[in-house]
């Protein structure tokens, strides 16, 4: 062997070591077998949507039963929700004070009925509302009431007017 | 990336904790109710000798002589309405044995811009009264002042037909 063979064949000894080294740290395969079971649950909670018609028009010099629109709401369960009205202006309705009315504001308190319930004069605050509980018949599906109002007097001084009425359902 | 078990379960229970708040899940919606009532005004008149006024005197052509009361009342203050008196045959007691007639000048003692004093009615007579409050009545009296003529007047009976119509102006 001449002295400039000997650095190549000690390379190749180094790459050779390198190899095995390698072979040596694989894992070993498993020897006996093993399994673990892992439990995922979850709730999809209760919910329910309402939507309230669009705006109405109504007479304030009539006395006879108003239709207001009809309220559908959902619900993604089979059960009973609870739905609540009251309104702005506590179940009136009112003309702000002008010149022309007297300076005085003009107001008609109405009653309401949802669908065949009788709700009475509604009240002005969420938490002092008129309550019904909506069966719900199928999830995740349409359901719809009507509302109407009628005026305990009829108005009789011009002007416009007006109030506003809110809805939620709770499940 | 691997997680530890010990992570895993921390992030599951947090997945459970979010979907516990949303339990008492509601919505709202709200809408409007709204009407007008539009303006109007009445008139009546009142005959004392019911249904045809009171008779005036013919040979009396410097008196003002009262016919009718005439009340009128609007749904609304300030603004103004539209009175026009009329005559079925311009201005004058009419007889049918008579080609003449006999003029007369109109007054109406109403207050609250409604009246005027001593016109003929030979065209309409038109006042803009202003009432001063929804719903009150407003009264005054249709007098009549019989004008001189050179021309002998004919037996029979003289009459006329006043027609007060009163609107209300647009606002």
């Amino acid at each position: 062997m001449t002295e400039a063979a000997r650095p190549r064949r000690a390379v190749i000894a180094i790459g050779a070591g390198l190899l095995v080294a390698s072979a040596v740290a694989a894992p070993a395969p498993a020897l006996a077998g093993d399994h673990k079971d892992i439990l995922i649950t979850t709730t999809l909670a209760r919910t329910c949507g309402v939507t309230a018609p669009g705006d109405q028009t109504i007479d304030p010099s009539s006395l006879a039963v108003q239709p207001v629109g009809s309220v559908s709401y959902r619900c993604n369960f089979v059960g009973g929700a609870t739905l609540r009205l009251w309104s702005q202006n506590g179940g009136q309705i009112i003309s702000p004070a002008s010149p022309s009315n007297g300076g005085a504001p003009q107001s008609r308190i109405y009653s309401t009925v949802f669908d065949g319930a009788a709700l009475g004069q509604l009240t002005n605050a969420a938490d002092t509302s008129a309550q019904t509980v909506r069966a719900i018949a199928a999830a995740n599906t349409d359901q719809s009431g009507a509302a109407s109002i009628q005026l305990s007097s009829a108005a009789v001084i011009a002007g416009a007017y007006l109030d506003t009425i809110f809805v939620d359902i709770t499940p | 990336m691997t997680r530890p078990r010990s992570m895993r379960n921390a992030l599951a229970l947090g997945a459970l904790l979010a979907l516990a708040a949303g339990a008492t899940a509601s919505a709202a919606d709200s809408w409007q109710i709204s009407g007008a009532l539009a303006r109007a005004c009445q008139i009546s008149f009142d005959c004392a000798d019911g249904d045809q006024c009171r008779s005036l005197t013919l040979d009396d052509r410097v008196t003002v002589q009262n016919t009718a009361t005439v009340t009128w009342q609007c749904n609304y203050a300030i603004e103004a309405a539209t009175m026009d008196f009329s005559s079925e045959n311009q201005g004058l007691l009419v007889n049918p044995d008579d080609d003449l007639g006999l003029p007369y000048l109109a007054t109406y003692t109403g207050g609250q811009n409604s009246g005027f004093a001593g016109r003929s009615l030979v065209t309409h007579v038109i006042t803009n009264p202003t009432p001063d409050t929804p719903n009150v009545d407003v009264s005054g009296s249709i007098q009549l002042m019989l004008q001189a003529r050179t021309q002998p007047l004919f037996a029979g009976r003289y009459s006329d037909r006043i027609t007060v119509t009163i609107t209300p102006e647009a606002p």
